[in-house]
C-alpha cells in the first residue's frame, strides 16, 4: 500500500496542475473539500488542512477535524458542476463571472431532494467559503469551497 | 425544448442527462434540477451511483494520494507552470471518462495516467512554493435560501472567512 502512494501522489499532483493550467485559460478552478468535525475523543487535526487551522480554531469548537474527501475541477463560466458530498449529498456550483477580483457563483447544497443551502455569492479570487452543519457520522460536515481563476 | 426552465423532470429525462451531470456539462439550472431529482429518487440515485463508481476507480486512488500530499501547498492557492504535461493529463482525463465503461480500459488508462503524472511530479515537486501567508476569504452573499430549520452566518475577522452554518435542530430525526 505504502509503495503505491508515491505514484498516486503524482496522479493527484497531475490533476491539480491540470486544473491550474485550465483555470489560466479562462475558466475557474473550484476546489471542494469535505471535512468531518467531531467532538470528544483524542483531539486531532488533519495535517492536510493545516492551512485552514487558524480559521477553524477561531470559528468552531470541535476537537477533531479530518478531510474526508476533496475534489478540484475546472469550470467554464456559466457551467454548472455537481460535487459528491459524503452522506448522499450533492454540492452544485455554477460560476457566473469574475468582477473586481471576486468570483460570483451559485452554490447549492442538496440533501434528500431539498436545498439545505441555495446561495448566490461573490467570493474573493483564491478565497475559501465554508458551508457547515449537516450531521455526518458522529459529527458534522464542514464543506470548504475554494475558487481560483489563475 | 427548454428542459432547463422546467421545474421537475421525469426519470427518463434524468437518466439521459446523468452522464452530462457527472461531467459537469449541464447548464446550472438543469444541473440543480437533476441533482434535486436524484436526491429524492432511489432508482435514479442508484443509476448515478453506478456511474460514479466507475469514476471512483480513478477518484479513490486520487483520494488515497491526498494523504501523501501536503494540503497546505494547494490551498488557498496553486502555482504551477508545466503546460505540456498538463495538456497530456487533460486529454487523458477526458478519455478515462469516455472509456470508463470497460474495466480493462480503465486499467490501461490508469497505467498511462501514472506515467504522465510521474513526469508531472518529477518536474514539479521541487518547484512548488509554500502558499502566501496573507489570506483574504472575504465573501459577499447576494441571496441565500434554505430548506433547513435554521441558517446562521459566522465570520472570522483575521481572514474574513465566512461560514454558512446549517442547523438541523428541530427536524426530529
Ligand atoms: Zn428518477
Amino acid at each position: 500500500m505504502r509503495a503505491a502512494a508515491r505514484p498516486l501522489a503524482a496522479v493527484f499532483l497531475g490533476a491539480l496542475l491540470a486544473a491550474a493550467s485550465a483555470a489560466r485559460a479562462g475558466g475557474v478552478a473550484v476546489t471542494v473539500g469535505s471535512v468531518l468535525a467531531t467532538d470528544g475523543g483524542q483531539p486531532e487535526f488533519d495535517p492536510r488542512l493545516v492551512a485552514m487551522k487558524p480559521q477553524f480554531d477561531s470559528l468552531f469548537r470541535y476537537s477533531s477535524y479530518r478531510l474526508m474527501k476533496q475534489e478540484r475541477r475546472v469550470l467554464d463560466w456559466g457551467q454548472g458542476a455537481s460535487f459528491d458530498i459524503p452522506g448522499g449529498r450533492y454540492l452544485v456550483i455554477a460560476p457566473k463571472e469574475l468582477r473586481d477580483s471576486k468570483v460570483s457563483m451559485q452554490v447549492m447544497l442538496l440533501e434528500g431532494g431539498r436545498p439545505l443551502v441555495d446561495t448566490s455569492v461573490a467570493l474573493r479570487d483564491h478565497g475559501v467559503l465554508l458551508v457547515g452543519g449537516p450531521k455526518q457520522l458522529e459529527g458534522v460536515l464542514i464543506v470548504a469551497i475554494g475558487a481560483d481563476t489563475e | 425544448m427548454a428542459i432547463a426552465a422546467r421545474a421537475g423532470m421525469t426519470c427518463r429525462e434524468v437518466e439521459k442527462l446523468l452522464d452530462l451531470f457527472l461531467d459537469g456539462e449541464l447548464e446550472a439550472r438543469t444541473m440543480r434540477t437533476v441533482a434535486l431529482h436524484v436526491t429524492r429518487c432511489e432508482p435514479c440515485e442508484a443509476l448515478l451511483q453506478g456511474l460514479e463508481r466507475l469514476q471512483d476507480v480513478v477518484g479513490d486512488t486520487i483520494g488515497d494520494a491526498v494523504a501523501e500530499v501536503d494540503f497546505a501547498r494547494f490551498w488557498p492557492s496553486i502555482a504551477a507552470e508545466v503546460d505540456g504535461v498538463q495538456r497530456s493529463w487533460r486529454g487523458l482525463g477526458g478519455r478515462v471518462r469516455a472509456l470508463a465503461r470497460t474495466p480493462l480500459v480503465i486499467a490501461a488508462a490508469m497505467a498511462a495516467a501514472l506515467v504522465v503524472s510521474a513526469i508531472a511530479l518529477w518536474r514539479e515537486m521541487p518547484a512548488i512554493p509554500p502558499p502566501p501567508t496573507v489570506v483574504n476569504n472575504q465573501v459577499r452573499i447576494d441571496t441565500l435560501t434554505s430548506d433547513a430549520p435554521a441558517v446562521a452566518l459566522l465570520s472570522e475577522s483575521a481572514t474574513n472567512t465566512t461560514v454558512i452554518w446549517i442547523s438541523e435542530e428541530g427536524r426530529g430525526r
